[in-house]
């Protein structure tokens, strides 16, 4: 499944979810966790910047979805709710532990660092490493909004649902959120980073 | 450069797709010339691809399981059994009420089904018109009703782990749910119709009797956390506390499925479990940890009888509740009633007090005796008196009362009552004739009321006046004398606050000799945050000082606030 669901896999989903609540059927929900497994964890991978803790709060993520799954307006889409746990959860973990030092960008981390590489590789890794550093400097709910905005494709209608906000109000935090990280590459152009 | 780092947040806005037209065409009239331009929007592509989400795998095949979806689906399990666990009891209906349908009066929190919420059309505690409800954070699905239909018992919070970890410690039977079944309880006894001694008197007329009835369902059910068998009494933990409405002294059925295996007696009262004497347990059984524990609801019995002697009702009463009762043999006379479901102790004492000037006073549990009314009030008992409103340690709450009691030494029995504070409960505990006992007791309760006050009203009477400092008021001296101008407080005087406990033309005040009070000492009183007057002390006793007032802007009154402001150091 897509990231962003076309209005047939939409309505699809909560056809699922309405036959895993009010049939108590396991298959329908199994259905659903396959559906939106990948998008979810590649959002809290991105988020979290840890694949195992993306796992970990995936399944978090899903087990909240089962236990409150009677309390989602059938006629609100299922993606947006998903997300808004995954994203809350997500935050939370991060709150809750002590990073000594954040990863910036898993794989990327051990390419840069990899010493066999030629020259002119290391400096272009090194660039993209600082840029990304730049993003994960963000606080977290500001990068919650750009993976969802730019890794997941979501419109402003559907973060403004995501986020329990109107439009408007995702459009100023988008805004917001631009200015931080460009403040941010703008800094680190003047520190001659990039 | 002004207008490249003018242009930076709209290359950051581009791949988020924010931009506007106007804006589309300014960026792509000035990228191609700008190469400070290219080399920021080529930051801003790698800062943003750790926001892009990796390369997908996609869904999966369709008929395999998803990775990680078997640990998913283990804890899905794991909360439905929960859900099944911790179950409720619908204020309407009484039937049982998974957490899952269960909803909660919005006032008073009282657990309704939805359905009977709406159709009761509000609360249906008594008292309670709130037509709102509140929903529980759920632990999951609730499960299907069992086929034997809904079952009046209730499984608290407090068991779920207990029980849980005792599912997971049983091989072959992981998460086993708990039984349901209710206990077999012997069917409704009705007693002999002619069950009196041989060598008694035979009733002249007498006709009915007494009925055991069914007993009703326990709504209380715990499990059985820990076993000291090896004790001396053996003893059990219960998963049912405080929280719970457990109350010292009574009893719990222990089953296993639908046998009975034993039964407890609560001992000590936790906040969510309770510490049991095992009183005794099946042959051949043994009481074990996961064990049911089911409180034992006491039997109701139905009474229908006419010209019925006394003292035979009273004795077949007694025998079929398995009471010891002990009665006077000039109590006598015959008794009619017709009474359904009666707690059989509520009955005894509707039968004795009908034949004549006579109680029933329950020396134990078990022993009961029927006594002369007017013995009774020559009867010490002791009464325990918790204590609602005070903030432990409620030591100055006891000086007052000693104070109180003093001062009303004269009154009946008050001179002979002795009274105990207990910190770990926080109660009074007071021995005495019985009359004695309920003054004391109003009396607690009244300077509780008063101490209460006296720590809310700084806080909630905000429309007072700020404390003033104390005026002049030529009208108020008393004994004669002029009213003294207030002293600034000499800031080397102890602290020393009291209330003011008794105002008979002398003000009793709370603090004493050993609060390091003396003669000559004075103190402003205050309401709220309003100052009263200001007493100078003139005796002191140990714990208590009378004062006289030096002026009063209006009547001082017990429950004032006292605090030292100037006398010997």
């Amino acid at each position: 499944m897509e990231a962003h669901p076309t209005g047939l896999e939409a309505q699809q989903d909560l056809e699922l979810l309405r036959r895993a609540r009010e049939a108590d059927d396991p298959q329908a929900f199994k259905e659903l966790y396959r559906r939106h497994r990948e998008p979810v964890l590649g959002f809290l991978s991105r988020l979290l910047g840890e694949p195992q803790a993306a796992e970990d709060v995936l399944q978090e993520t899903f087990l909240r979805v089962h236990q409150h799954m009677d309390r989602h307006d059938l006629r609100q889409p299922f993606q947006p709710w998903l997300f808004r746990i995954a994203r809350n959860l997500g935050i939370n973990a991060l709150r809750a532990k002590v990073k000594p030092g954040r990863a910036t960008g898993g794989e990327a981390t051990g390419a840069a660092s990899t010493s066999d590489r030629v020259p002119r590789d290391a400096a272009r890794s090194e660039s993209r490493d600082a840029a990304r550093a730049a993003l994960e400097a963000l606080p977290a709910e500001t990068r919650a909004l750009l993976i969802q905005r730019h890794g997941l494709g979501m419109k402003l209608e559907e973060l403004a649902a995501s986020w329990e906000v109107n439009e408007r109000t995702i459009r100023t935090r988008l805004q917001a959120a631009v200015d931080q990280l460009t403040q941010a590459l703008l800094a680190q152009r003047a520190g001659g980073v990039a | 450069m002004t207008s490249c780092e003018a242009l930076a947040p709209l290359l950051v806005s581009r791949p988020l797709g924010l931009l506007e037209a106007d804006q589309r065409d300014l960026l792509a009239a000035h990228l191609p010339g700008c190469a400070a331009c290219q080399g920021f929007a080529q930051a801003v592509d790698r800062a943003l691809e750790g926001a892009a989400l990796p390369l997908s795998s996609g869904a999966g095949p369709a008929g395999e399981d998803p990775p990680g979806w078997a640990a998913l689906a283990a804890r899905i399990e794991a909360q439905r059994r929960v859900s099944e666990l911790v179950t409720l009891e619908c204020v309407y209906c009484h039937d049982r009420l998974l957490r899952g349908e269960s909803v909660f009066c919005a006032a008073c929190l009282a657990p309704h089904h939805a359905d009977c919420f709406q159709g009761h059309g509000a609360c249906s505690v008594p008292g309670c018109t709130e037509t709102q409800v509140v929903r529980p954070a759920t632990l999951g699905r609730p499960a299907a009703a069992s086929p034997g239909g809904r079952v009046r018992w209730t499984v608290l919070a407090a068991v779920v782990g207990s029980a849980l970890a005792v599912a997971a410690l049983s091989p072959g039977e992981p998460g086993e749910v708990a039984p349901r079944a209710p206990i077999v309880m012997p069917p409704p006894t009705p007693v002999d119709a002619d069950p009196q001694p041989a060598g008694s008197p035979p009733a002249a007329v007498a006709s009915g009797g007494v009925f055991r009835l069914a007993p009703p369902a326990s709504w209380l059910e715990g499990r059985v956390l820990a076993v000291r068998a090896e004790l001396d009494p053996p003893l059990a933990l219960i998963s049912l506390g405080a929280d719970d409405g457990v109350e010292l002294r009574q009893r719990f059925w222990i089953h296993r499925g639908d046998q009975v295996v034993g039964q407890v007696q609560v001992e000590k009262v936790l906040r969510d479990s309770a510490g049991c004497r095992i009183l005794s347990t099946a042959e051949g059984q043994a009481i074990e940890i996961g064990d049911g524990a089911r409180l034992v609801v006491p039997d109701r019995y139905r009474i229908d009888c006419q010209n019925q002697d006394v003292q035979l009702l009273i004795r077949q009463l007694a025998e079929q509740a398995g009471l010891d009762i002990v009665l006077p043999p000039e109590l006598q006379g015959r008794v009619s009633m017709n009474v359904e479901e009666v707690h059989p102790l509520r009955a005894l004492h509707a039968i004795v007090r009908t034949v004549g000037e006579y109680e029933l006073v329950e020396e134990s549990d078990r022993l009961l005796r029927v006594v002369p009314r007017g013995a009774i009030a020559q009867q010490v008992t002791t009464r325990i008196v918790p204590l609602t409103r005070a903030r432990p340690p409620a030591e100055d709450l006891r000086r007052l009362l000693e104070i109180a009691l003093r001062q009303r030494a004269d009154e009946e029995g008050l001179s002979s009552a002795r009274l105990e504070y207990d910190l770990a409960t926080h109660c009074f505990l007071i021995t005495g004739p019985n009359p004695a006992l309920r003054v004391i007791e109003r009396l607690i309760r009244e300077l509780e009321a008063q101490q209460d006050r006296a720590h809310q009203e700084p806080a909630q009477d905000p429309a007072l006046p700020p404390i003033q400092p104390p005026a002049q008021d030529p009208a108020a001296p008393a004994q004669g004398a002029a009213p003294p101008a207030a002293p600034a407080r000499d800031p080397a005087l102890p602290e020393i606050w009291c209330v003011v406990v008794s105002v008979q033309g002398q003000v009793l005040i709370s603090v004493g000799a050993d609060d390091k009070v003396e003669r000559g000492q004075r103190f402003e009183i205050t309401r709220g945050q309003q100052v009263v007057g200001e007493v100078e002390v003139v005796e002191v006793e140990r714990d208590s000082a009378v004062c006289r007032v030096l002026r009063a802007q209006q009547p001082l009154q017990p429950g004032d606030q006292g605090h030292l402001t100037a006398g010997p150091r």
